[in-house]
């Protein structure tokens, strides 16, 4: 019975030229978009691997230096980008993809990146991703808006009834056939996919497989959700046209205008600092405290100096088997790191409270979670992006220590006149990123892909109890 | 075809009403119904709007739940086996509703693989389309460009490849033009000939007489009178009708004048 609704509704959708037609323009758009994505991830790796060469060879080969000159001539941490950003690069194009590491300063181009992103998410971009977040509800829409109401309308629902057909096996049937249009949209995911495969993995991204499944996973679930609705809205109201209208407000509420307003909520009841006042503080901070000529700053490198007297035994820094100035410079740089890690956490806090702000607007707009989920399984969301940042940073205090720790051990007498050749810096490591595993990012979106589940489940049981309702509906009449 | 008896000459109603009442609210939409239909009868039932017509075709149909009673299909009762029920009736309103962008023999393959038929080869279906007096071009044709005539052949031929027992007709000539109002009286006797079991709600006493075995007139719920047009002529008939009527409208005048 099933079977023949759906062998029905195809035959029908084969012969409406509206579906077949916004059917075609949405699968063009999903080729466009992978070829773009696949042009652009691939322009994006192809740049990266030149710039990391290109690097690395003018560190290894920038001569005689002193080790503290080199820390602030400094090197580039340069974000992989994963294959999967082919699919969706989120705001990855927006947030940068190279951080500067230099001694005393942590780049905050980072901030710049993330203090965007706000505003980046009211731009359309053409990738599959987009195209299915908005696209494939509309589809739905104009597949199912008619699900039931026309039936009711040209007399049909009863003339079916009167065949013994139940509610539930016409809402099945109905939703499969739908969704068996809408996956019609698939090449252009498997395009985008066997395009991402074709494109070398450097990011290494763990657990793609396992990200992969889940994004296909979440857009089944949200197109499914726009579909169970449009079949209830449809079997609720008493025509077809109703059922259109009240479904294409929910998708521009959904789609267009939540979004835009959940991020003008979230960036004013958690506005981030701006990036030159930021960027002012940070150099301050990190900064006057330890090298100004305020009595603190004299009192604290005093203490050092009488600490490490004491350390060594001597009485005067001449005295010092190590080089005190790299010895000093190190314990900025540890004074700085405190600084930084207090003022870069206020500042993802107050981007995280904006994303719990924009969350709490996806219990009114599924696109939100989706979107969500989508851009943390690509790798390519803010999450992503800290995750970069932080182990940057990370190496970029290994990578000033080790400068600062061939001053201390090598320097002696020489002091910053000290000078390291291309020996030494050949022998620096490079930065290597490690991604977070798919369950580290999971757990960053459950949130998203509860609310998503709950639309889906809600979407379902408005259907359900909606095609019984109609049945009754019609029984009376 | 008395109501009473339905294994009356060794063969059971296919079609069967038992103290049936259904009401809605305060208003009783029928009362103590009690029709048998075997196969190869036609019962007409007569009566004017409100008079129970549709709502014992509803009960049949298993779309309303009896307020008591029972509504049998072949022996089983619709209100506990409604989809089973369903599978031996073919139901044809005024109106058969078929969905437009489908040629004729489409809708015919749908809605017979709903009853359960889904193995027919397009020449069964042709044969049920010309059994019903549908061509085999115009059956390839959308029907939206169908007459109300065609569509009912093509709700005939759906019941045929239904291979349906009973047949629920709800006005069925209304609006049919005569040359296809005869054409579907002709079909109607043809399938009641092969033994189908026909119950045909109308307020058309002309062509009841023509296509009933039984005519039955209803008023406020009631089964009022039953007829043999064989024995009662048609101008008797339809001065018993018309005396019932009068009587439903006397009394409806009274209770507004009350």
């Amino acid at each position: 019975m099933i079977k023949a609704i759906i062998w029905k509704e195809l035959l029908q959708y084969r012969r409406d030229g509206r579906v077949m037609s916004v059917l075609l323009i949405t699968l063009a758009l999903g080729f466009a978009a992978a070829v773009n994505g696949w042009s652009t991830v691939e322009t994006l790796q192809r740049e990266r691997q030149s710039a990391v060469q290109s690097d690395r060879d003018t560190w290894d080969n920038q001569g005689k230096k002193n080790p503290h000159t080199a820390a602030h001539f400094s090197r580039y941490a340069f974000q992989p980008t994963s294959n999967l950003a082919v699919f969706d690069p989120g705001l990855k194009d927006f947030m940068g993809s190279a951080i500067w590491l230099e001694a005393h300063y942590r780049d905050p181009a980072t901030l710049r990146a993330v203090e965007d992103a706000v505003e980046i998410q009211r731009f359309a971009r053409l990738t599959p991703a987009w195209i299915l977040q908005v696209f494939a509800p509309l589809l739905a829409i104009l597949l199912a808006f008619a699900g039931i109401a026309a039936e009711r309308e040209r007399g049909t629902l009863r003339q079916v009834m009167s065949s013994g057909v139940s509610p539930q096996h016409l809402f099945v049937g109905k939703a499969i056939a739908a969704l068996c249009i809408i996956a019609l949209l698939a090449p252009s995911v498997i395009a985008a996919v066997a395009l991402a495969a074709n494109t070398q993995d450097e990011m290494g991204l763990p657990g793609a497989g396992l990200r992969l499944a889940g994004i296909v996973l979440a857009y089944a679930i949200y197109i499914g959700a726009f579909t169970f609705a449009a079949i209830g809205i449809s079997a609720r109201v008493a025509k077809s046209k109703t059922a259109l209208v009240i479904l294409v407000g929910f998708w521009a509420a959904s789609v267009v205008f939540i979004p835009r307003l959940a991020t003008d909520v979230g960036s004013t009841l958690s506005p981030a600092p701006e990036a030159t006042d930021f960027e002012a503080r940070l150099s301050s901070e990190s900064s006057s405290p330890f090298w100004g000529s305020s009595e603190a700053a004299q009192q604290r490198r005093a203490d050092i100096e009488t600490e490490v007297l004491a350390q060594y035994g001597v009485d005067n820094i001449a005295d010092l088997p190590i080089n005190y100035d790299g010895y000093l410079l190190q314990e900025s740089e540890e004074f700085a790191n405190g600084v930084f890690d207090r003022m870069y956490d206020e500042l993802w806090g107050a981007y995280e409270d904006q994303a719990d702000i924009v969350r709490l607007f996806s219990l009114v707009s599924p696109t939100l979670a989706l979107s969500n989920i989508s851009s943390a399984l690509a790798g390519s969301d803010m999450q992503a992006h800290r995750h970069f940042a932080d182990s940057a940073e990370l190496f970029r205090r290994d990578f000033v220590r080790i400068l600062n720790e061939e001053m201390i051990e090598n320097g002696g007498e020489d002091g910053y006149g000290y000078m390291s050749d291309n020996d030494f810096w050949q022998q620096n490591p490079d930065f290597d990123y490690q991604p977070p595993t798919a369950g580290d990012v999971l757990s960053n979106v459950w949130a998203d892909i509860l609310i998503l589940l709950a639309w889906a489940f809600l979407a379902y049981q408005l259907a359900s109890r909606s095609v019984r309702f109609s049945f009754k509906q019609e029984a009376m009449a | 075809m008395s109501s009473t008896n339905s294994n009356e000459n060794g063969r059971m109603a296919i079609l069967q009403t038992i103290n049936l009442r259904k009401t809605f609210g305060e208003v009783v939409a029928l009362e103590g119904l009690n029709i048998a239909v075997k196969p190869g009868e036609t019962l007409c039932l007569l009566g004017a709007n409100g008079a129970g017509k549709t709502t014992t075709i509803n009960l049949f149909l298993g779309f309303l739940e009896p307020t008591s009673g029972e509504a049998l299909v072949n022996g089983r009762n619709v209100a506990m086996a409604p989809v089973e029920t369903k599978q031996d009736i073919a139901y044809i309103p005024e109106q058969v509703a078929l969905y437009p962008s489908l040629t004729g023999l489409e809708n015919l393959r749908f809605f017979a693989a709903l009853a359960g038929h889904d193995k027919y080869s397009d020449a069964e279906l042709y044969t049920c389309i010309d059994r019903a007096g549908l061509g085999k071009a115009q059956a390839d044709r959308p029907v939206a460009g169908y007459s109300k005539g065609m569509r009912q052949k093509i709700g005939i031929a759906i019941a045929l490849a239904k291979q349906a027992k009973a047949f629920l007709l709800d006005e069925p000539l209304s609006g049919l033009d005569p040359s296809a109002a005869n054409e579907f009286a002709v079909l109607a006797n043809q399938l009641r000939e092969d033994g189908a079991a026909i119950l045909i709600a109308t307020h058309d006493i002309f062509r009841a007489t023509e296509l009933a075995s039984t005519i039955g007139i209803m008023k406020a719920g009631r089964l009022v009178e039953e007829l043999d047009p064989k024995s009662v002529h048609s101008i008797e008939i339809e001065a018993i009708y018309l005396n019932h009527m009068r009587d439903n409208h006397v009394r409806v005048s009274a209770g507004e004048a009350a």
